[in-house]
C-alpha cells in the first residue's frame, strides 16, 4: 500500500480513495454530500473523472481524503482505470434500488483489484436508502456480499445523507489504523532491535541516569511487595 | 411525435436572461454569476457585430450564387416531407455553403471507405437504396442520394483528388467563412450553419430515422436483424404458417443479440439512467424534450450498434435539440459521431485514448516547464484533459465558449480545434498551475479556471491563430505513433477481462436458450418446415460445439492466468522482500549509530548536568556571601557613624581641654608672676590644683583612646569571622 506523507508535517496525511459502481447510483452525489452537503437530483452524469479533497478528523489528527469520482458506464473503464493507481481505499457503490448494479459490483471488485493494490480498504456501500418502496437488493443480501468478499458495508442516502460520511469515514479510519498499526509494528521492531544489540549496555546507562536513591527506595518497593 | 421547439425561432431568443441561467437557458455556477453578468453584455455585442458581417456575407453570397451556382441552388426548395415537424431544410440562403460542406463531407466518406471495409457506410448504403427506391418523386432527396451514391461508385481516390483542387477554385469565399466561423455563428443561424457544416443534408436518408424508431415498439426486436431475418427465412412461407416461425425467430434474434449485441442491452439501460440529468432544469428538456432526447439516442444506437450509447453523448444530442429540429439533430449528431469522432465513443474508446497520448505530447513540447511541475506533482494532464475532450467541453467551459469551439470544430471537420482549445486553455492557466503544491490543488484549479474561461473571443482566437503549427497531418502522424500502444494494452484488457470474469458462465446460459430453443423448435414446428429446422439445428449444434471448445478454452485460459498471477506474485513478493531486508538491514545499522550518538549524548548531558549542579552550588554560596556581606557593610556604616560622631565629641572636648589648659597655663603664668611677687601659701598649693586639674583630665583621653581601640578592635573580629554575626 502507498500512502502519501507529507515530509514537513508528520500528522498529515494523505488518503487517495476512488469511488466507482455503476452508471447512476449516485456515486457523483455521494461525494457532493459528503463534501460539500449538497445534492442534485438530477445531477449531470459523470465524463471521465470528477474530484474532490476533503479534510476528516480522526483521533484528532487531520487527514486529508483525496476523492476520485469516476465514470460509471462500462466503456468508460478503459479511461478510468488509470486514476485507481494509488487508490488506498474504495468506496464501491451499488443502487438498493436496481439489482442489475448489485450484480455488476463482482466485475468493479475484478476491476478495482487489477488496477489497484489488492489491499485497498474497500467499502461496499448500498445508496439511495431512502427509496423503502422500490428496495430490489435486501440489506443482508448486501451483508453477505460484503462478508464474502471481505468489505465493510453500509447502505447510505445521499439524498437524506444518512450514512454518508460514516461510509467514508469508516474507510479513511481503517486505512488510517492499518497504517498506526504499520507504524507501531516499525517500532516494536525496532525496540527488539535495540535489546538485541545492545544488551546489557542499555541497563548500565539507566543505571548511570537514576539517581542512587530512587533506585533504592524502587528496589524497597520490589523486596515488600 | 412531439419534438423540442428550436431557439432560433424568427431569430429571437426563447429564453431571455433569466436568474441563475444564460442566454441559452443553461444553468450558470453560482460562483460564475457575477463574472457571466459582466460578460452577458459584450456577448450580446459581439452577436450584433456578428449578426451584421454573417448578413453581409450571406447577402454577396446569394447574389453570386445566382450567376455561378444558378443550376444547382434551384433545387433546395422549401418542400415539406416526412413530418414536417421533426425535419426542416436548412434554409436557402445557406444553400452554398451547405453545397460546399457536402464536398467535404464527401471526400470524409471516401477516406474512410477507401480503409478497411466500414461496416457504418455499408449500413447507410444498405438503407439509402430501399428507401430511393420508395420515394423516388421526391426529387430533392434523389439529387443527394444520387451524389451520394455517385460518390460510392466512383474509385474514391481520382474523386478525391479532384474535390480537393476543385474546392478551392470553386469556393473562393472559403477564407473569409472561416474567418467568420472563427468569429463565431450567430445564434439565429447556428442550428442551420451546424448542419450544413456537418452536411446532414447529404447525409440524410429519408425515413431512415423514422424506420429505426418504428421498432421502439417492440423491445427486444432490432430492426435491421428484424428485417433481414424476415427476408431470408420466412419468404415463401404462407400467412398461416407466419405465427410459429415468428415464436422461434423472435428466440433467436435475443440468442444472437445476446452473442453481438450485449451492449445494446447495456445501453438501453444506461441512456434512461442519463434522460433526466442531461441539462437539468433546463426549460426546454420537459417531458416532450425528453421524450425526443430518448429516441434520438435509441436511434442512434440502432444507427450506429459498435458505438449504441456512450456517456457525453445525451449532452451532445440535448444541445443539439436546443438548436434545431430531432431530425436533423439526429443527422447531426450521427455526422459528429460516425466521421467527426470516429473509433472515440466506441467500446474501448481507442481513439479517445490515443488523442489523449498524442496532446500529452504535444504539451511536453510547448509547455515543458509546466510539464516538469506536474510531473513533480505526479499529475497527469490527461485526467483533466480526457473529460475535456470526450465531452467536447460541454460542462467543462462556460456555453458561450463551448459553442463557440463547436462552431469552429464542426466547420473544420476534424477533432484539430480540441487540441488547439486545449493547449490555449493550458497557454492560458499554465502560470497558475505551477504555484500548486500537490496534485488535488492543480486539477481542482485547472478544472476551476476552465470552467471560468468566459472571453470566449480570446479563447478560440487564441487556439486558431496560436496553434496553427498543430495541424491535422501532424496529429494523424502522432495518432499513428501511439495508436499500436492503446491498441496493444486494449487488447491486453480484454483479454483478462474475458478470462477472469468466466466468459464460460455467459456461454452456458446461452447453451441453455439454444437447447430450449432447437427442442421447442422440432416440437411445433410444423411439416413445411422440418428442412429448415434441420438445418438450423445442425447450425446449432455447430454452435453448441463452439461454445463447448470456447468454454473449455476459457478454463483453460483462466487457470494458466491464475498460474502465472501466482506466480508474478511469487516472483514479486521475493524482490520486494529482498529489498525489504536489505532495508531492515540499513535501518538496524541506522539504529545501532544512533543508540551510538545517544550513549555519548547522554554522557556529555549527565557531565554537564554534574557541573551544573556544581555551579549552582556555587552561585548559591556566592549569592549567601554577597548578602552577609551586604549586611555587614550596613552594621559597620552604622557604627562608622557612630564613631564619627564620638569622634566629633571628643574633638570638642580636646578643643574645651585646651582652652582650659591654655587658661590653666595662663593661669599659671599669672600664679608664678603673683608668686615672685608676693610670695604667699597659696604659690605652694597652686601647681597642686594643676597637676590635680591634668590628672581630671588625663582619664578621659585615656578613655576615648581606649573605645576607639576597642571600636577597631570589634570590627576586626566582625571581618574574621562573619558566621556569628550572620
Amino acid at each position: 500500500m502507498t500512502f502519501y506523507i507529507n515530509e514537513e508535517q508528520m500528522e498529515d496525511y494523505l488518503f487517495k480513495i476512488v469511488l466507482i459502481g455503476d452508471s447512476a447510483v449516485g456515486k457523483s452525489n455521494l461525494l457532493a454530500r459528503f463534501a460539500r452537503d449538497e445534492f442534485y437530483s438530477n445531477s449531470k452524469s459523470t465524463i471521465g473523472v470528477e474530484f474532490q479533497t476533503q479534510k476528516i478528523d480522526i483521533e484528532g489528527k487531520e487527514i486529508k481524503a483525496q476523492i476520485w469520482d469516476t465514470a460509471g458506464q462500462e466503456r468508460f473503464r478503459a479511461v478510468t482505470s488509470a486514476y485507481y493507481r494509488g487508490a488506498v481505499g474504495a468506496l464501491l457503490v451499488y443502487d438498493i434500488s436496481r439489482r442489475q448494479t448489485f450484480d455488476s459490483i463482482g466485475r468493479w471488485l475484478n476491476e478495482l483489484h487489477t488496477h489497484s493494490d489488492m489491499n485497498v480498504v474497500t467499502i461496499l456501500v448500498g445508496n439511495k436508502s431512502d427509496l423503502k418502496d422500490a428496495r430490489e437488493v435486501s440489506t443482508a443480501e448486501g451483508k453477505v456480499l460484503a462478508e464474502a468478499q471481505g468489505l465493510f458495508f453500509m447502505e447510505t442516502s445521499a439524498l437524506d445523507s444518512s450514512n454518508v460520511s460514516a461510509a467514508f469515514q469508516t474507510v479513511v479510519k481503517e486505512i488510517y489504523n492499518i497504517l498506526s498499526r504499520k507504524v507501531i509494528l516499525v517500532q516494536e521492531h525496532k525496540k527488539q532491535d535495540t535489546s538485541w544489540m545492545e544488551n546489557g549496555k542499555t541497563i548500565v546507562l539507566q543505571g548511570e541516569t537514576n539517581h542512587e536513591a530512587d533506585s533504592r527506595t524502587w528496589r524497597a518497593k520490589c523486596c515488600s511487595s | 411525435m412531439s419534438f423540442i421547439k428550436p431557439i432560433f425561432k424568427g431569430g429571437l431568443r426563447v429564453y431571455e436572461f433569466c436568474r441563475n441561467r444564460d442566454s441559452y437557458g443553461f444553468a450558470v455556477r453560482p460562483q460564475h454569476l457575477q463574472r457571466y453578468r459582466e460578460y452577458a453584455t459584450i456577448y450580446k455585442e459581439e452577436e450584433e457585430e456578428r449578426s451584421d458581417r454573417w448578413k453581409d456575407f450571406l447577402e454577396r453570397q446569394a447574389e453570386s450564387a445566382h450567376v455561378v451556382e444558378g443550376e444547382e441552388i434551384p433545387t433546395v426548395k422549401e418542400i415539406p416531407q416526412g413530418d414536417p415537424q421533426i425535419w426542416a431544410p436548412v434554409r436557402l440562403s445557406l444553400g452554398a455553403i451547405e453545397h460546399m460542406m457536402s464536398h467535404q463531407i464527401k471526400r470524409m466518406k471516401d477516406v474512410k471507405n477507401a480503409g478497411i471495409g466500414n461496416h457504418l457506410s455499408t449500413v447507410d448504403e444498405d438503407v439509402a437504396r430501399p428507401s430511393r427506391g420508395i420515394h423516388e418523386d421526391d426529387s430533392e432527396e434523389e439529387f443527394y442520394d444520387l451524389e451520394r451514391s455517385d460518390s460510392f461508385q466512383d474509385t474514391s481516390s481520382t474523386d478525391s483528388v479532384n474535390d480537393g483542387v476543385s474546392r478551392e477554385s470553386l469556393f473562393p469565399w472559403k477564407e473569409e467563412l472561416e474567418c467568420l466561423v472563427q468569429g463565431g455563428v450567430p445564434m439565429a443561424l447556428r442550428g442551420e450553419l451546424w448542419q450544413a457544416f456537418v452536411g446532414v443534408r447529404a447525409c440524410r436518408v429519408e425515413n431512415y430515422y423514422q424506420d429505426l424508431l418504428a421498432s421502439e415498439t417492440n423491445i427486444d426486436s432490432d430492426k435491421d436483424l428484424d428485417s433481414s431475418l424476415s427476408n431470408n427465412k420466412s419468404k415463401g412461407s404462407s400467412t398461416d404458417q407466419e405465427r410459429e416461425p415468428e415464436n422461434w425467430k423472435g428466440q433467436i434474434e435475443k440468442v444472437i443479440r445476446c452473442m453481438d449485441f450485449v451492449f445494446i442491452l447495456e445501453f438501453s439501460f444506461v441512456y434512461s439512467q442519463d434522460l433526466p440529468r442531461t441539462f437539468p432544469g433546463h426549460p426546454a428538456l420537459d417531458e416532450d424534450g425528453r421524450n425526443a432526447l430518448r429516441r434520438l439516442l435509441t436511434a442512434y444506437a440502432r444507427h450506429n450498434p459498435s458505438v449504441g450509447y456512450c456517456q457525453a453523448m445525451n449532452f451532445f444530442a440535448g444541445l443539439l435539440l436546443l438548436l434545431m429540429p430531432e431530425e436533423n439533430a439526429f443527422w447531426t449528431l450521427t455526422g459528429i459521431i460516425d466521421y467527426y469522432f470516429d473509433g472515440y465513443y466506441s467500446e474501448e474508446m481507442i481513439e479517445s485514448q490515443v488523442d489523449q497520448l498524442v496532446f500529452e505530447e504535444l504539451v511536453r513540447e510547448r509547455f515543458p516547464k509546466l510539464v516538469k511541475h506536474l510531473d513533480y506533482l505526479g499529475v497527469t494532464v490527461a485526467w483533466v484533459t480526457g473529460p475535456w475532450f470526450l465531452s467536447i467541453f460541454v460542462n467543462m467551459l462556460p456555453w458561450e465558449t463551448v459553442l463557440r469551439v463547436w462552431d469552429v470544430l464542426l466547420f473544420e471537420g476534424n477533432r484539430l480545434v480540441l487540441f488547439r482549445t486545449a493547449l490555449a486553455l493550458l497557454e492560458l492557466y499554465g502560470p497558475a498551475l505551477v504555484t500548486t503544491k500537490d496534485a488535488g490543488d492543480a486539477i481542482t484549479l485547472l478544472q476551476s479556471l476552465a470552467g471560468s474561461t468566459f472571453d470566449s473571443s480570446q479563447l478560440v482566437l487564441t487556439a486558431c491563430m496560436g496553434y496553427q503549427a498543430i495541424n491535422e497531418a501532424r496529429l494523424c502522424e502522432l495518432r499513428d505513433k501511439h495508436r499500436p500502444s492503446v491498441i496493444a494494452a486494449s487488447d491486453e484488457r480484454f483479454k483478462g477481462l474475458r478470462v477472469s470474469q468466466g466468459l464460460a458462465s455467459k456461454l452456458h446460459n446461452e447453451d441453455d436458450v439454444l437447447h430450449s430453443i432447437s427442442e421447442g423448435a422440432s416440437v411445433h414446428s410444423p411439416p413445411g418446415l422440418t428442412e429448415q429446422v434441420m438445418c438450423l439445428r445442425v447450425e446449432l449444434c455447430n454452435l453448441l460445439e463452439e461454445n463447448r471448445s470456447a468454454i473449455l478454452r476459457a478454463d483453460e485460459l483462466e487457470t494458466a492466468l491464475m498460474e502465472m498471477v501466482k506466480q508474478d506474485n511469487r516472483r514479486q513478493l521475493s524482490v520486494k522482500v529482498e529489498v525489504l531486508e536489505q532495508e531492515v538491514a540499513d535501518l538496524r545499522q541506522a539504529l545501532a549509530d544512533k543508540q551510538e550518538q545517544e550513549r555519548a549524548v547522554i554522557q556529555v548531558l549527565m557531565r554537564v548536568e554534574q557541573e551544573q549542579r556544581i555551579t549552582e552550588d556555587a552561585r548559591r554560596f556566592a549569592e549567601q556571601d554577597a548578602a552577609s556581606q551586604r549586611h555587614n557593610a550596613h552594621v559597620l556604616q552604622g557604627k562608622y557613624d557612630d564613631v564619627l560622631a564620638s569622634i566629633a565629641l571628643m574633638e570638642k572636648r580636646v578643643v574645651m581641654a585646651e582652652s582650659m589648659l591654655e587658661a590653666t597655663l595662663h593661669y599659671q603664668s599669672a600664679q608664678v608672676k603673683a608668686q615672685e611677687s608676693p610670695r604667699s601659701p597659696r604659690v605652694e598649693t597652686s601647681p597642686i590644683r594643676v597637676n590635680q586639674e591634668i590628672e581630671q583630665d588625663l582619664p578621659t583621653k585615656k578613655f576615648s583612646l581606649l573605645s576607639k581601640s576597642f571600636g577597631l578592635g570589634h570590627r576586626d573580629s566582625l571581618m574574621d569571622n562573619p558566621s556569628t554575626v550572620l
